[in-house]
């Protein structure tokens, strides 16, 4: 009877509901979600077919294709995806922008677009333009000295130093920060997994910390209890930091020579207490840090981009080479957590070096056409992706050096 | 012509005189026997509604799912009828409550925020929001009635309800937030990671509105009833900016009355 009543009284609530929902309201967004440029030959100036597409994999304003350091493009045909029913406009332009409309690109032009939502209420500003890759000296060394706050002031970014500068995507190292500021907005900057340290370094310095941190009430609203430090050349989309954080972390940046080793000083402190993703203590265990570098071919044979994130970093079919700190494993390939971790790093600093082992041979047209990339990766929770750790274990990273085949 | 129309007013009226005092007396016989006009009513009955805003904005695409929750009305009500014929009178009473509601809707560019303990994600929100309420209170009707006829009473007034517990929180996933403003930072959410809210605390304690009341007496004593409490007050506090629309409590009563004397 209840249930009968109920429906009849939903029927009735949902008609009257119904008929009283407005008509739906005209979309309040205005991105530009995929750039395009319209050529015959993307070779021409890209050494991939595919960068001649941009799409946003990081909240940006900027939109940048990279060409080949040698290239010269001239005018080139643009295409716009922009939210539906937003329009886009170049900056002191009446007239909306129209898809196919060819575009000046010589010398690194930089053009102002302004996409305006369907209705009409909200703008973004972006620059696009198509920049030059800067050529790869296949060596770099990195004392973390070139940091500063990040825009909005609340957590630290490193720009890259060297030859990594003109090599990392947006020539930063990367890190999960930007996540973290998420589900702890009220953090202070000190209080982020990455942090830099004034004087710190083995050489007196500065270096960077990576801390396992509590995330607080939204970290365990989302079941994400802990984030490890981190530090990694490549993207974090932010965009699916609370989803898959996992997916967030997208790791790598090609190359033209053959990397042979990745070195780092380390200190390390593990937290007191290893928590599972559930948060409950695992007495016996002790946190690691991890430290690896990665190998693999970022193009498939038929052109598509590879990119490997959390989920596929250490077991992807696409890696050709791999170097980690040393852990244990079981007897299956899975990690095994201990309470006497192998990898050596202690509270004193040391020099580490990762030498990598190449389960096949680089092929030398691939490597030319930039179809290989390196991942660099630090982390002070090595189960830190699997939200396992201990809350206060710290790895201190300086002057990490990359040692290519040639130069 | 003229003395046919004439008879038939006549007649009319005479029948009309012996009408009256018929009524009166159907009157008498199924309204209170209290010397005083007083009547003393004890109800019991089955609440279902919701707190909605109105009129739906259009932020809110579609409602997927409802379903009450508790449902339970139980109180007492004292009436006294006026004048020679008391067909008018006045009525108060007092109500416990528990009702509520889980509904899912979709949505388009809410604004919302999630507050848990000082930390604040705020922005707009596409995709599945999922609200539980929860009241437990009670209602002090202050009504007018008027007995429509002998089975029949109409009432209506104001009605005051204090909450004992109030809970309003949810979820919302498979969707993504822009922070702040809709060109801000995009931030998707699943299901399996949903971003939980709980307004509870900027719940006002009390509430107010009115009410209209129809009953039909089945028997002397015996009566069915069905009720409609409209609250006219947004059921946040004036200070909660959080949703940008004002919600109101409407919930709607069927159920059984008896009249003691």
């Amino acid at each position: 009877m209840k249930n009968l009543l109920s429906a009849a009284l939903f029927a009735a609530l949902a008609i009257s509901l119904g008929a009283c929902m407005g008509d739906e309201p005209l979309n309040q967004e205005c991105d530009i979600t995929e750039a395009r440029l319209e050529m015959d030959n993307p070779l021409d100036i890209f050494e991939q077919a595919h960068e001649a597409v941009w799409k946003e994999l990081e909240y940006d304003s900027t939109v940048c294709f990279l060409a080949r350091p040698d290239a010269q493009p001239r005018e080139i045909a643009l295409h716009l995806t922009l939210t539906p029913g937003a329009t886009a406009y170049i900056d002191g332009q009446d007239t909306p922008f129209q898809n196919g409309t060819k575009v000046d690109f010589t010398d690194e032009k930089k053009h102002s677009f302004k996409v305006v939502s369907e209705d009409r209420q909200w703008t973004r500003r972006y620059t696009l333009y198509i920049g030059h890759k800067i050529p790869y000296e296949g060596h770099f060394t990195e004392t973390f000295s070139n940091y500063a706050a990040e825009a909005t002031g609340h957590y630290y970014v490193w720009k890259a130093e060297g030859a990594a500068a003109g090599w990392f995507t947006d020539g930063e190292w990367k890190n999960g920060n930007p996540g973290f500021r998420l589900s702890r907005s009220s953090a202070k900057p000190d209080e982020y997994p990455d942090t830099p340290v004034k004087g710190g370094g083995p050489d007196g310095s500065d270096c960077i910390k990576l801390e396992t941190c509590d995330t607080g009430p939204f970290g365990q609203m989302v079941n994400m209890k802990l984030a490890s430090g981190s530090l990694f050349n490549g993207v974090f989309d932010v965009s699916n930091a609370l989803r898959d954080a996992l997916k967030a972390t997208q790791f790598a940046s090609p190359f033209k020579y053959r990397p042979i080793s990745v070195s780092a000083w380390l200190r390390y402190e593990p937290g007191l207490t290893f928590e599972n993703r559930e948060g409950q203590p695992q007495p016996g265990i002790v946190d690691e840090p991890d430290f690896y570098a990665v190998v693999y071919r970022n193009t498939t044979p038929q052109g598509q981009p590879v990119v490997i994130d959390g989920n596929d970093v250490l077991n992807s079919p696409a890696i050709v080479a791999i170097a980690r700190l040393p852990h244990l494993y079981n007897p299956d390939g899975t990690d095994r957590l201990t309470g006497q971790p192998i990898h050596g790093v202690s509270g004193k600093w040391q020099k580490f070096t990762l030498t990598l082992d190449y389960r096949e041979p680089l092929d030398p047209e691939v490597l030319r056409k930039n179809g290989y990339s390196l991942v660099i990766s630090f982390a002070s929770s090595w189960q830190g992706a699997y939200f396992k750790g201990a809350i206060g274990s710290k790895l201190w990273v300086d002057n990490v050096e990359l040692t290519s085949s040639e130069k | 012509m003229h003395r046919a129309f004439l008879t038939l007013i006549v007649l009319c009226l005479a029948l009309g005189a012996g009408a009256e005092p018929a009524a009166n007396e159907k009157y008498r016989q199924w309204g209170t026997r209290h010397p005083s006009g007083v009547q003393l009513r004890i109800n019991a009955g089955y609440a279902i509604g919701g707190t909605t805003p109105l009129p739906l904005p259009a932020e809110i695409r579609s409602i997927d799912r409802f379903r009450p929750y508790g449902g339970l009305n139980v109180g007492f009500e004292a009436s006294k009828m006026f004048g020679k014929k008391r067909r008018w009178g006045l009525a108060a009473g007092l109500h416990g409550f528990l009702h509520g509601m889980k509904t899912g809707a979709h949505v388009k560019g809410y604004k919302m925020a999630i507050v848990r303990d000082g930390e604040k994600m705020a922005g707009y929100f596409t995709g599945v929001d999922e609200t539980n309420v929860r009241l437990v209170g009670m209602t002090i009707p202050l009504k007018g009635v008027w007995r429509a006829s002998h089975r029949w009473t109409i009432e209506a007034g104001p009605f005051f309800q204090l909450f004992k517990k109030r809970e309003f929180e949810g979820k919302v996933y498979d969707g993504y937030l822009r922070e702040n403003t809709p060109t801000g930072q995009k931030i998707e959410m699943s299901q399996a990671n949903a971003a939980s809210y709980d307004f509870s605390e900027d719940m006002r304690s009390l509430d107010y509105g009115l009410t209209f009341n129809f009953d039909w007496k089945a028997t002397r004593h015996w009566s069915l009833y069905g009720n409609l409490d409209w609250g006219m007050t947004d059921v946040f506090k004036s200070n909660f900016q959080t949703i940008a629309f004002p919600m109101y409590s409407i919930y709607a009563n069927v159920g059984v009355a008896y009249s003691v004397f």
